[in-house]
């Protein structure tokens, strides 16, 4: 197990009061396991990874309750030095927003070349310039772009985004690692653009038998990706399943919502979304954090957070609906 | 489909449409020579990926800007002008909304003042006014308590649905739409979708849709036209779009698409690979713009740029595969 984390409490303070917004997170990814984390805008898909690599600002972020395991070590334990470590050795993230990712005033070679030779310090190893160049070459090579020579000696600005989305995955290589997250890879990119990016992260972390966390909107690029899916909604994972069978039989009614309202290429209209939207965090409702939107809300759905039911092999679902029907 | 079964009769008409900006770095032809047509009461999807030109098209066709050439006409009226030359009553009939809520409404206004301010433009008396605002914040089913609040103290799905009641102000009958769902998530945004289909419904709009989004244009668009490089590449009913793509750049959108059903699955065109990206509109390839990315290219199409053909009953391919 890569990553493990149990019933894990985010808390935000802000003006208003504190948000409550990671409420009891149940996560894991194996070794070699290729994970995809789904919801809507706000539901804690970042929060979740970003505690992963403890990187969320404190305050006004605290870790409320809870344990994050990565390769059997508890992060919210570790001293300052044993993070730097693991962030250095066991994982990299993939960001977002490629622009904001990397600096305007650092030429490309020179921002991959900091990420390989502070790696290689982490590791306790010495490493030439022409090493360092070497490595660069090899690794804009490993993204495919074409000419790296060029690529090394341009500004963030001279590179169209889908270039600069692999420069990012590029920098995530080359600290090998056991563990990448991806955080929205190329949402912001065209379809085409966007096809291509995925089709090469899947290779490469195919090739080099990493773990990944996929996160995005795009449920399509999710499913072509991965072998196990999340669902998350207002800060708790509602289903976890295998690919296929999340998306052939998704069972939690948020689920089933959500891929509902997902436009579809054969057509038909598209069915009403669901009613209301996310929680507001600073008085989020009691239990089941979906039931005031939920059509099957039940009294005991107001009273306590429902579990995860095991119900079928790898499938879990934490809805009250399911209890008992093992 | 919405608006087939009536009499298509056309209330917007393109033809050869360009704006090209002069930069430093030389001519952009953001939109070279693009035709197309809108009838009454449909919705026509316009889609490409970012770079193509369909925001440009959009602001071109609203007076925006002001046409390099081409000629656009309105009901019958030619408008390719900009829009200090156009008159009030016609802006009054075509409105737009914007991709992005949060900086297309004013962060200082109330919703009323924003909803109000189109009805004052256009000389409504201030007793009919606030009686107009509260009917248009129900028609998008938002409470009357909105009026005063102000658009960053709402959430984004519901400053898209003030930027829709805004459109709907003046009594329009076109309403140009840029992508006005994608900044939101599904949810939301199948609640928009559906309201925008709602209003077509009942007040008889024709829209001008864009996205980049094929997905939603199958589920809205009564006839959608691909750009490319500020150039059409297909135009031609949704269903025959989706079912019998033509154009090589079509066929590798389609099988671009992240789908979940295997449903949809079984219905995109066999797997074309997409190779790189769309070149920069101010060094354009020769000939046929997408032949670099093409895997179909032929000799001829390095050359010459192909015209505009109609291959079957109103649809339309420009690409050499299809010349005789």
């Amino acid at each position: 197990m890569i990553v493990d984390i149990k019933d894990l409490y985010v808390n935000f303070k802000i003006y208003e009061g504190v948000t409550r917004v990671l409420n009891g997170v149940n996560f894991r990814v194996a070794k070699g396991e290729k994970i995809g984390l789904i919801g809507e805008a706000g539901s804690g898909k970042t929060t979740t990874v970003k505690s992963i690599m403890k990187i969320l600002p404190t305050p006004p972020a605290s870790y409320e309750g809870g344990q994050i395991y990565v390769e059997g070590k508890d992060v919210l334990k570790m001293n300052q030095q044993e993070l730097q470590t693991m962030r250095r050795k066991t994982l990299s993230m993939i960001f977002q927003d490629p622009t904001s990712a990397l600096n305007p005033v650092f030429k490309i070679g020179n921002q991959i070349g900091d990420v390989i030779k502070y790696n290689q310090l982490a590791l306790g190893n010495k490493i030439s310039k022409t090493e360092i160049y070497d490595k660069t070459v090899q690794v804009l090579r490993d993204v495919q772009m074409p000419d790296p020579n060029r690529i090394m000696n341009s500004y963030p600005i001279q590179l169209s985004g889908g270039m600069r989305q692999r420069i990012c995955i590029a920098m995530a290589l080359v600290s090998a690692t056991n563990l990448l997250i991806a955080d929205e890879p190329g949402t912001n990119l065209d379809v085409t653009i966007q096809d291509q990016v995925l089709r090469l992260l899947g290779d490469l972390v195919e090739d080099r038998g990493t773990s990944i966390i996929l996160i995005s909107h795009a449920l399509g690029a999710v499913k072509g990706l991965v072998d196990r899916v999340y669902v998350m909604y207002a800060g708790v994972m509602v289903e976890s399943a295998r690919t296929n069978n999340l998306f052939n039989s998704p069972q939690h009614p948020y689920t089933q919502a959500l891929f509902e309202a997902v436009p579809k290429l054969t057509g038909g209209g598209i069915p009403q979304g669901i009613s209301g939207r996310i929680p507001n965090y600073l008085s989020p409702p009691t239990g089941c954090r979906f039931h005031p939107r939920c059509p099957h809300a039940m009294d005991k759905c107001k009273l306590a957070n429902p579990p995860f039911y095991d119900i079928e092999h790898e499938h879990e679902v934490a809805c009250y609906l399911f209890e008992g029907d093992k | 489909m919405r608006g087939i079964n009536k009499v298509s009769e056309k209330i917007l008409d393109v033809k050869d449409l360009k704006k090209w900006f002069v930069t430093d770095e030389g001519m952009v032809r953001a939109v070279d020579g693009i035709s197309f047509t809108v009838n009454k009461g449909e919705t026509f999807g316009l889609v490409g990926e970012s770079g193509s030109g369909k925001s440009t098209t959009a602001y071109t066709i609203m007076g925006i800007y002001t046409p390099t050439a081409g000629q656009i006409t309105y009901k019958g009226e030619d408008i390719a002008v900009g829009i200090k030359d156009r008159p009030l009553s016609l802006k009054k009939d075509m409105q737009m909304v914007f991709q992005d809520p949060g900086s297309s409404l004013n962060p200082k206004r109330s919703i009323e003042q924003i909803i109000e301010l189109p009805l004052k433009v256009h000389g409504i008396a201030k007793e009919e006014r606030r009686n107009r605002v509260i009917e248009l914040l129900h028609m998008v089913e938002l409470p009357d308590n909105y009026l005063d609040r102000q658009p960053t103290k709402i959430g984004g799905g519901e400053k898209q649905m003030i930027a829709i009641a805004r459109a709907l102000a003046t009594n329009p009958t076109f309403i140009t739409l840029d992508e006005p769902t994608s900044a939101l998530d599904v949810s939301m945004q199948a609640k928009i979708i559906n309201k925008l289909i709602e209003f077509q419904e009942q007040l008889d709009l024709s829209y001008l849709f864009i996205t980049h989004n094929l997905s939603l244009m199958r589920n809205v668009a009564t006839r959608v036209g691909i750009m490319y490089l500020g150039k059409l590449c297909e135009v031609a009913k949704t269903t025959e779009f989706f079912s019998k793509p033509l154009h090589p750049y079509t066929k590798m959108l389609l099988s671009s698409i992240p789908v979940i059903t295997d449903e949809e699955e079984r219905l995109k065109p066999e797997k074309v690979q997409s190779i790189g990206e769309i070149p920069s509109p101010i060094n354009v390839p020769s000939g046929c713009y997408f032949h670099p990315r093409c895997n179909e290219c032929m000799e001829i199409c390095r050359r010459e740029a192909p015209h505009m053909v109609e291959v079957e009953p109103s649809h339309f391919v420009s690409c050499h595969l299809y010349v005789e």
